[in-house]
């Protein structure tokens, strides 16, 4: 459980980027590799964000699959166990998604203000 | 409505982690600099980390290999009283409620046993134990070279294919108490074939801390064998 963690990162990644103008929401993306777990990173999200400039900003989750690609079927295949490709079997270490923790944007309440 | 100001959409497409994985990258230069190899030991509780590194440690010193330990745990400083009767330097990091170790604190503790006189300069080998967790830990690095995943035979053979995350963030997947493997029939070839479904090419090596067995196989990866 260290999402809290995570959202404090979050927290400051949008703080350091947008300073102190109020947050509408957060989007971010999570992979199934990444160790975070997206339900924990949202029940955590209103107490960490609760009396920081993100106070009340909705935080939406892009829930990013474990994609690899598979040399023996030729194109790039969501494994249901582990590396393990779904349609033949082949284990691949050539992993194309899921190991995502991004902050990827922020929609802000009021229009920017240039920052200095 | 017409907005008069700047966009309402500000892209940052930056990692989450970002700071913890800066203060890793100048760990990691700072380790490769001083010449000595740093591992992160990842595991459950009571996989049986502290013994094997006590009996690593102690090879190590008959081996001429100068090692040192940074010991986390949420709360007590037992582990670093047990391993520095090892006569090797080790501080404890008492991590409160945190679950798993960060860059930051490793950077925090390094500076600290520098200033106690130990130098990485004079260090082959620094051991990073995490905080007994089979999840957070693998979302932090903390600059080492090899990321050690532990796995004791009580534990079932399925152990990698519920934590895969943490086992394919691993370099080196170590077995530990094999001295038990008989009384809980454990299947060496079930928990290679799960390995190798979630972690593929990762080195297995089987160990035990009573026994010594596998110890100085482990020594050599750590020192930057095949890994």
């Amino acid at each position: 459980m260290h999402e809290v963690s995570i959202a404090r990162a979050i927290v400051s990644a949008v703080v350091d980027a947008v300073g102190d103008q109020a947050v509408e929401s957060v989007e971010v993306a999570v992979g199934a590799l990444s160790g975070v777990a997206p339900v924990a990173l949202e029940f955590v999200w209103d107490v960490t964000t609760s009396g920081t400039t993100l106070d009340g900003a909705a935080l939406v989750v892009d829930r990013v699959p474990t994609t690899v690609f598979c040399r023996r079927c030729d194109r790039v295949v969501a494994p249901d166990l582990g590396f393990v490709c779904p349609t033949c079997g082949e284990i691949s270490t050539d992993v194309r998604s899921g190991r995502e923790l991004d902050v990827r944007r922020a929609r802000l309440r009021e229009p920017a203000v240039p920052r200095p | 409505m017409t907005s008069v100001g700047g966009p309402r959409i500000v892209e940052l497409r930056r990692g989450v982690l970002e700071k913890n994985d800066r203060v890793a990258a100048a760990l990691r230069e700072r380790f490769r600099a001083s010449g000595v190899r740093a591992s992160n030991w990842v595991s459950s509780p009571g996989s049986g980390k502290t013994a094997l590194l006590e009996r690593l440690m102690a090879r190590a010193a008959q081996r001429g290999v100068s090692a040192a330990a940074l010991v986390a745990d949420c709360a007590t400083d037992n582990d670093a009283r047990r391993l520095a009767a090892t006569g090797a330097p080790v501080r404890q990091i008492v991590t409160g409620s945190l679950c798993h170790l960060e860059a930051e604190m490793v950077a925090a503790h390094v500076d600290a046993m520098e200033s106690a006189g130990t130098l990485l300069a004079d260090l082959d080998l620094l051991l990073l134990e995490n905080v007994g967790n089979l999840v957070c830990p693998s979302s932090y690095d903390l600059g080492e070279q090899v990321r050690v995943v532990l796995l004791s035979v009580t534990e079932g053979e399925d152990k990698p294919l519920k934590y895969p995350q943490t086992f394919a963030s691993s370099d080196v997947v170590v077995l530990t108490k094999g001295d038990l493997a008989g009384a809980v029939d454990f299947d060496e070839r079930a928990v290679r074939h799960a390995v190798a479904t979630v972690a593929p090419g990762r080195p297995v090596v089987a160990t035990s801390a009573r026994t010594g067995a596998g110890v100085d196989v482990l020594l050599d990866a750590l020192l930057g064998g095949q890994t």
